[in-house]
């Protein structure tokens, strides 16, 4: 059944920005590099993405509206299965990791398992009341975080040391491919819009190139106020906007700590929840396959944390990249040639 | 099942976040923090509020010098400190609200990271300022003053001043340990004083202790590097161009003039001449005349003041190449504009600083 034409351009924009903005929250920074090979590398691989992307936006915007169902046909269930089990474990590597920032900045809190299954519960009612109530949602949350990071940004206490932004050398060639290796992949945007373009009234276009414009735009800026600002400190503190916050003050606002955090837990709720309405796909009644794959995620997250697998480990890069490629450019690059084709024997 | 969800999350809302008045009671929230050497650990001095009706019930804290008091814990460690403070009291310590930390002379040799990290731990605010003091710490905070007493506020204030003044260097957490991560950096971390004022006070509520910033501390990572006085932190300012207002007073032969900087542009560029470093400096201002002993041209104050502009530079130079530390971004200066020789100092800019040489040049216009 093909998929009801309810969200705009610009909303499955911002939920793809979401997604992304929610990785770099939790992501927490292991090594340090300098300031120009990490905005060398976000710059280079957005660059790729851009390019990679050229499939899946193309099919859409030439009136395709399911690639798997395109590609796969009456075996579109077992693809389907393919990408929600992609986005479960994506899922419960972002509830793990949330319950870890919960944990190593805040004392007092919940239990790690009751923070992830609650989240879990929060994001699966989302995803079951549907496409349009999130993507209303994201633009809430949206504007939400650009007061937050303008806020930030503007009280922050910190002046600016050009001096920090030096420039590219030979030496920062292993910062570099790191970097962008990690950036690129963290693109699983692309998987994402092969699922949400479907739903889309018009504007697949406007909708993948308006996010990677407005994700290099707020990336690009946070890297340079993480470098110009607080340099070598950002590593002390791990999570790169949540330093930002943590330099800024104002005469009401005495710490950011707190509102961070409850911007950061609606938009974790809200991310996993597009995840899982992802996942609900998959099968023929969407709510009971959300909560199904609500379990699987929590499970996944509550294992995940319990012994330490992280997102920038390597077999998780992989898996990431693994996917971002098959599920978001082989598969749609697939059924845009089918869709060609047919075209052309059309005429 | 709408509404049943509903009120399943707000009730999560409201129960798993929060405080309630009872936990504020429950915490003792530090101010100032003086810490002392004692044996192989330390004493540390906490400045808390000892809490009013209102902050008892939940309210806003009440931070006037009558809720002020100090309280003394000992450990080896400041996490064994920390803990003696909350067994003493039994309540769960705060340092969220540290507005400064105060440590003892007697600590210069100590690993200043280890307490960095501690403070991070702790929650301290990372632009909370880390100040040395003459002699015991723990006696300076709460001390009865001229100014009145110092409290954590007080404290903050003095510093603060002094740094905006161009007097001091600043030593937020955040910048003292950038200044510590690489090999010859240095940190320049102000010395608070107490001096005792000359003759007795006939009126015995008023004290005859002032307080003051009157020089600072070189740390680099290895330790304690130096000390230097007041004009060669001036000039230190000056040198890493980050002033934006000084006062100067200029001795001639018709008495002294006091003239006010303002809006201060420092301009600074490195370059490698013969094959060592030359930092060239343009300083620019305005000025305004305040004092000016009778029959002294405007033209020879200001000239006088140019002159003390380049006798600051100049002192702070020769503490520079005296203790071989980096307390005006050399390294930094290099690996940005001449990056080869950078390279080759191999992160240890001892080398750099020897072979380093200054020119000044200063401008002042009337405002």
């Amino acid at each position: 059944m093909p998929a009801e034409k309810k969200i705009s351009a610009g909303q499955l924009m911002l939920m793809l920005f979401l997604a992304r903005i929610m990785h770099t929250m939790i992501f927490r920074a292991s090594h340090s590099a300098s300031g120009a090979a990490m905005m060398l590398g976000l710059l280079c691989s957005t660059a790729v993405e851009a390019v990679l992307a050229i499939p899946a936006v193309w099919y859409f915007s030439a009136g395709g509206s399911d690639p798997i169902r395109e590609i796969s046909g009456k075996y579109s269930t077992a693809v389907r299965l393919l990408y929600s089990g992609y986005f479960a474990v994506i899922a419960g590597g972002t509830v793990a990791l949330f319950a870890e920032f919960l944990s190593s900045e805040f004392s007092n809190v919940a239990p790690p398992a009751a923070a992830i299954i609650l989240l879990i519960l929060a994001a699966a009612y989302c995803a079951c009341l549907g496409i349009e109530g999130l993507a209303r949602a994201a633009t809430v949350v949206f504007w939400m975080f650009v007061l937050l990071f303008g806020l930030m940004a503007a009280v922050n206490e910190g002046g600016f040391d050009w001096l920090n932004l030096r420039p590219f050398t030979a030496e920062d060639a292993g910062s570099f491919s790191d970097y962008f290796f990690e950036s690129l992949s963290s693109g699983w945007w692309l998987p994402m819009f092969c699922v949400l373009a479907g739903h889309l009234k018009k504007g697949a276009v406007g909708a993948a190139y308006g996010y990677l414009v407005l994700k290099l735009l707020i990336l690009e800026t946070l890297l340079l106020l993480v470098t110009i600002v607080l340099w070598r400190y950002v590593d002390v503190i791990g999570y790169p906007i949540f330093a930002l916050g943590a330099y800024a003050k104002t005469d009401f606002i005495e710490r950011f700590d707190a509102i961070n955090m409850l911007v950061w837990a609606i938009n974790c709720t809200l991310v996993v929840g597009i995840y899982l309405f992802i996942c609900s796909g998959s099968l023929k009644k969407p709510k009971p396959a959300a909560i199904l794959f609500a379990i699987a995620a929590a499970v996944f997250g509550i294992f995940e944390y319990k012994n330490g697998l992280r997102f920038d480990q390597p077999w998780f890069l992989g898996f990431k990249l693994a996917g971002v490629a098959l599920l978001g450019v082989i598969l749609p690059s697939a059924a845009a040639v089918k869709l060609l084709i047919k075209r052309s024997s059309e005429r | 099942m709408k509404r049943l969800a509903v009120i399943f999350f707000a009730l999560a809302a409201m129960l798993l976040c929060g405080c309630e008045a009872g936990e504020v009671q429950r915490r003792i929230v530090v101010h100032a923090l003086g810490i002392d050497p004692l044996g192989d650990g330390y004493e540390v001095s906490y400045q808390v509020f000892s809490g009013g009706t209102s902050s008892e019930q939940g309210g806003p804290v009440d931070a006037s010098e009558s809720t002020v008091i100090t309280l003394l814990a000992q450990g080896r460690t400041l996490y064994e400190t920390e803990e003696s403070l909350r067994l003493q009291t039994g309540k769960e310590v705060f340092m969220g609200d540290v507005e400064l930390i105060v440590l003892s002379d007697g600590l210069k040799d100590a690993d200043i990271t280890e307490f960095l990290r501690y403070f991070r731990r702790a929650d301290v605010y990372l632009g909370v300022n880390v100040v040395f003091c003459r002699g015991s710490a723990g006696e300076l905070i709460g001390q009865k003053l001229n100014q009145g007493s110092a409290t954590a506020i007080l404290l903050k204030g003095v510093v603060e001043t002094a740094i905006d003044r161009g007097r001091a260097c600043s030593s937020r957490i955040i910048e003292i340990s950038n200044s510590l991560v690489e090999g010859s950096s240095a940190a320049a971390i102000p010395v608070l004083s107490l001096e005792k004022e000359g003759g007795e006070s006939e009126d015995s509520t008023v004290s005859d202790v002032t307080l003051g910033v009157f020089g600072s501390l070189l740390i680099t990572k290895d330790g304690f590097a130096g000390e230097i006085g007041e004009d060669e932190a001036m000039g230190i300012r000056l040198l890493r161009g980050d002033v934006k207002e000084l006062s100067v007073e200029v001795g001639t032969e018709k008495g002294i003039a006091a003239l006010e900087l303002k809006n201060m542009k420092i301009k600074r560029k490195i370059s490698l001449e013969n094959g060592a470093p030359l930092l060239k400096l343009r300083i620019d201002g305005i000025y305004e005349l305040r004092s000016s002993p009778e029959g002294l041209k405007e033209s020879d104050a200001v000239n006088a003041a140019e002159k003390q502009l380049l006798a600051l530079c100049a002192k702070a130079f020769e503490a520079l190449q005296k203790t071989r530390c980096d307390f005006i971004e050399l390294g930094k200066l290099l690996e940005k504009y001449e990056p080869e020789y950078a390279e080759a100092q191999n992160e240890d800019f001892g080398r750099a600083i020897e072979e380093l040489t200054v020119s000044v040049e200063a401008s002042l216009k009337k405002y």
